[in-house]
């Protein structure tokens, strides 16, 4: 009798606390839109510590002078135009009018400046600083920039650069001009006082990061595309909540505790499709799943090995359950997406396992050991190196799957102490960014890579290249050579899923996988909103 | 008793001393490296090297552990790695979090836990003690991330009563807060009170066939004296130090419940810090935790005399 009692009252206080919680969640929920990230941010210091939610987020509060398109081209952002003269050696900007910071004070050209003049400095720590200053040989110097007006800006180069706009929009190194009230008198950083659309509320670590809408924004005219036109927002606030479980993201998805997860795995996508109150946003992103192979040493460095491995893999199947059935295998460093993709970029070795087996027979293959490094942190690549093993074993080859945990993993990637890894590559938009990846000169891992002089030259060429058709022979050429020396073994680019519930309007994916939060509203978008 | 705290917390000292030497060994011997990790997918060696200099990883092994005793001994444990944030500041922000998931699930499980043990003990293979033996073998087998699921999918995605994730500090708002914390409290309160009943359970039985029970029962002193006054108080004992260490364990350790309701505790900074090699916060946590595990345990041996006249400290 006692424990029925006590069953009956559990249930009851359970219910009437529910129903508080659901009355504060409602007073709320038009004008807040909650998001699952999966990770902390690492700062809201852009490009001196960050990872890739640090960056999505700080994309709401800052803005830099050009920014990527959906067709990945570059667009002003800040600057209302800008012209390359010199050929290739000077960037004018002239700004945008009526700018002003999330303290409510204008741009000019002054902060553009300082902003700069602050990610050169060493102190800064400023992850990017070698891209621009000259010390390495991928590097693009800037000689000075001057500011003629309050509304012009000029960069200066030591010598012509095609990449330096692409740099300057770069995902992971946010070029955004910020006011000096970002740092103390010590140039310690504060918090990011920026010109986006959304300012920092409140970050809680561990917990949540809040944005709020900033009211005094001036949006541009052009409409929403990629990061740059229109950002109108339409909510009060985004606040990020960290939910480091996936399936607990989608149960508080489900439960309508959130309003969008941006992190959950594509291996979810059919079980989520059949949940009518969900929109599930899935496309390919510009990341490129890879079988990094260490040619530099052991059995690897004959090439009819690497031929044999390029044979054995059924990278057409891998891709097709990698996607869930929505992606291609793509062999090339180009992403599909890119407009230097085409036929040539899709040639590879066919999947033929009796080749492969011939292949091994030839190289006088005798079953030495061979070990697939991969980590279980990245779902995608843990499985990506299961299917692989399967394939390899199916092929004759004698191999291992070494399951490290991703810093482990990471570390042997750049020591070189791998034989093979199951890895992928952010996204890179030019191709040129890709392609000096993989060349150990230019690139930034030395004991791993690409060596090979023809290459190496080709890529010294790309940077003064300005010509769309041109840079399109030399990437043909390069892929070429990567078919000849097989660094690694393209498989897909990978597929990304945005879960929004359906109360939810205006929000969009794109292929830079970066979720935006303008344009989007907890009801019916009106005419032009978006 | 004074003497003996103060014997114990000099003892402490050594060990302390341990734990740290061994955690700084085992935290550089994992590969991983925390520079690279923070220059993530822009890697540049030139910017890597500028990071280890600034973590102090470019100086030898013996001159980082005594670098980092010697600001542990000023009280300071160090920056991390990753945020920035003094060590202490973000742990004693975190381990706030833990203890109130942690202390609540603790007594609630003694309030449980020993009455139940008590029973089943008094009706030994009898119908009340088996149902209790089986639930507590049922609740000991599930492991508490899965039990942390089935609530949240049952009370938080079916029913829609609580909410499925998320915190609430109890300073803002204290029924939020308390709402948020119903459903970890209960998935971290099902296994512990499973393993104090079971305890409970043995020590009563032992204590139940002693012959100062049957001589008390053969006095004439009532059930309820013999349980309450004889048993309760003589099986408790050895329960206590089980607790104490449960305490310590969970206070540190309640990762998995921590990950699975999204709570900001100290658990979860722990996993995240050994994942990111950053090697200032797992070995202040750890430091702390021991630190926990010596104090909880001198509570315990305080507290024993209490319970057991027997004993003297």
């Amino acid at each position: 009798m006692g424990l029925k009692y006590f069953i009956y009252f559990f249930c009851l206080s359970l219910m009437l606390l529910s129903a508080s919680v659901k009355k504060s969640f409602a007073a709320e929920e038009s004008q807040m839109l909650r998001v699952a990230i999966d990770t902390d941010i690492r700062s809201t210091n852009a490009g001196v510590n960050r990872d890739a939610n640090t960056d999505a987020i700080l994309h709401h509060m800052l803005e830099g002078l050009v920014a990527y398109k959906e067709d990945l081209s570059i667009a002003p952002m800040l600057a209302e135009d800008y012209k390359i003269e010199d050929g290739g050696r000077k960037y004018i900007f002239n700004l945008r009018k009526g700018v002003l910071f999330h303290n409510g004070i204008e741009m000019t050209s002054a902060h553009v400046k300082w902003s700069w003049d602050r990610y050169l400095d060493p102190e800064t720590r400023w992850l990017c600083r070698s891209w621009y200053d000259g010390t390495t040989n991928s590097s693009v110097k800037i000689t000075s920039i001057e500011t003629p007006s309050p509304y012009k800006v000029i960069f200066n180069l030591e010598k012509p650069s095609y990449i330096f706009l692409h740099r300057m929009a770069h995902l992971q190194c946010i070029t955004a001009v910020i006011h000096p009230s970002s740092v103390d008198e010590k140039g310690e950083w504060i918090k990011p006082v920026g010109t986006g659309p959304f300012e920092l509320a409140e970050w809680r670590r561990g917990e949540y990061i809040e944005l709020k809408k900033f009211d005094e924004y001036s949006p541009r005219k052009e409409i929403r595309n990629g990061l740059s036109g229109k950002k109108e927002v339409l909510i009060n606030s985004v606040r990020f909540l960290i939910i480091p479980d996936a399936s607990i993201a989608k149960a508080a998805l489900q439960a309508g505790d959130i309003d969008v997860a941006v992190s959950l795995p594509i291996s979810l996508y059919r079980e989520l499709k059949l949940q009518q109150d969900l929109e599930l946003i899935a496309q390919p992103t510009l990341y490129w799943m890879t079988l990094l192979i260490q040619n530099n040493q052991g059995i690897l460095n004959n090439p009819l090995i690497r031929q044999a491995l390029s044979h054995a893999i059924d990278r057409e199947s891998l891709a097709n359950f990698s996607t869930q059935g929505m992606g291609e295998m793509n062999s090339s460093a180009i992403p599909m997406e890119s407009p230097y993709y085409d036929d040539f970029h899709s040639t590879w070795y066919e999947y033929d396992v009796n080749k492969a087996r011939k292949l091994l027979k030839e190289a006088g293959y005798n079953g030495e050991l061979l070990k697939i490094q991969t980590n279980r942190k990245q779902l995608h690549l843990y499985e990506n190196a299961i299917i692989l093993h399967a394939m390899l074993r199916d092929a004759g080859f004698n191999i291992e799957l070494e399951v490290l945990d991703w810093a482990s993993q990471l570390n042997n990637f750049y020591s070189g102490e791998f034989q093979l890894s199951a890895f992928d590559y952010s996204a890179r938009i030019e191709p040129f960014l890709n392609y000096q990846l993989f060349d150990r000169e230019r690139g930034t891992v030395k004991k791993y890579g690409w060596q090979n002089p023809r290459v190496r030259e080709m890529l010294n060429k790309l940077d003064q290249i300005f010509i769309p058709e041109e840079r399109a022979v030399i990437f043909r050429s390069l892929h070429s050579e990567m078919k000849n020396d097989i660094p690694l073994i393209g498989l897909y680019n990978l597929y990304k899923m945005f879960v929004v519930n359906k109360t939810v309007n205006g929000f969009e994916g794109w292929n830079l996988v970066i979720p935006r939060f303008w344009g989007v509203a907890k009801r019916p978008l009106k005419g032009g909103e978006k | 008793m004074i003497a003996y705290i103060v014997k114990k917390m000099l003892l402490a000292i050594p060990t302390l001393f341990i734990v740290a030497l061994i955690v700084f060994c085992l935290m550089r011997s994992i590969p991983g490296d925390p520079a690279m990790i923070l220059a993530g997918d822009i890697n540049d060696p030139l910017i890597v090297e500028q990071i280890r200099k600034s973590l102090g990883l470019d100086q030898p092994l013996p001159m980082q552990f005594f670098l980092w005793g010697k600001q542990v001994l000023s009280g300071n444990l160090g920056f991390s790695a990753m945020t920035g944030e003094p060590v202490f500041e973000t742990m004693s922000k975190r381990i706030g979090v833990t203890a109130l998931l942690v202390v609540p699930a603790l007594i609630l499980s003694v309030l449980f836990a020993v009455p139940a043990g008590l029973y089943a003990a008094w009706n030994q293979n009898k119908k009340g003690d088996i149902t209790i033996m089986v639930c507590l073998i049922v609740a000991i087998s599930i492991p508490s991330f899965w039990m942390g699921m089935m609530l949240i999918l049952i009370f938080g995605v079916w029913l829609g009563w609580l909410p499925t994730v998320g915190y609430v500090p109890f300073g803002e708002d204290f029924w939020q807060a308390g709402k948020y914390m119903i459903l970890p409290v209960i998935s971290i309160m099902l296994v512990e009170m499973a393993t104090i009943t079971r305890m409970m359970r043995s020590n009563a039985i032992e204590v139940l066939r002693q012959d100062y029970i049957t001589h008390a029962r053969a006095k004439g002193v009532s059930e309820r004296n013999v349980l309450l006054k004889h048993t309760l108080k003589n099986s408790f004992a050895p329960t206590l130090t089980l607790i104490g260490l449960m305490l310590g364990s969970l206070l540190g350790g309640a990762a998995v419940v921590e990950t699975v309701f999204s709570i900001p505790g100290i658990g979860r900074l722990l996993v995240d810090s050994i994942y990111a090699r950053d090697y200032a916060v797992v070995q202040g946590i750890l430091l702390f935790v021991s630190l926990i595990y010596v104090i909880t345990n001198l509570l315990v041996d305080v507290l024993y005399p209490f319970f057991d006249p027997r004993v003297k400290l």
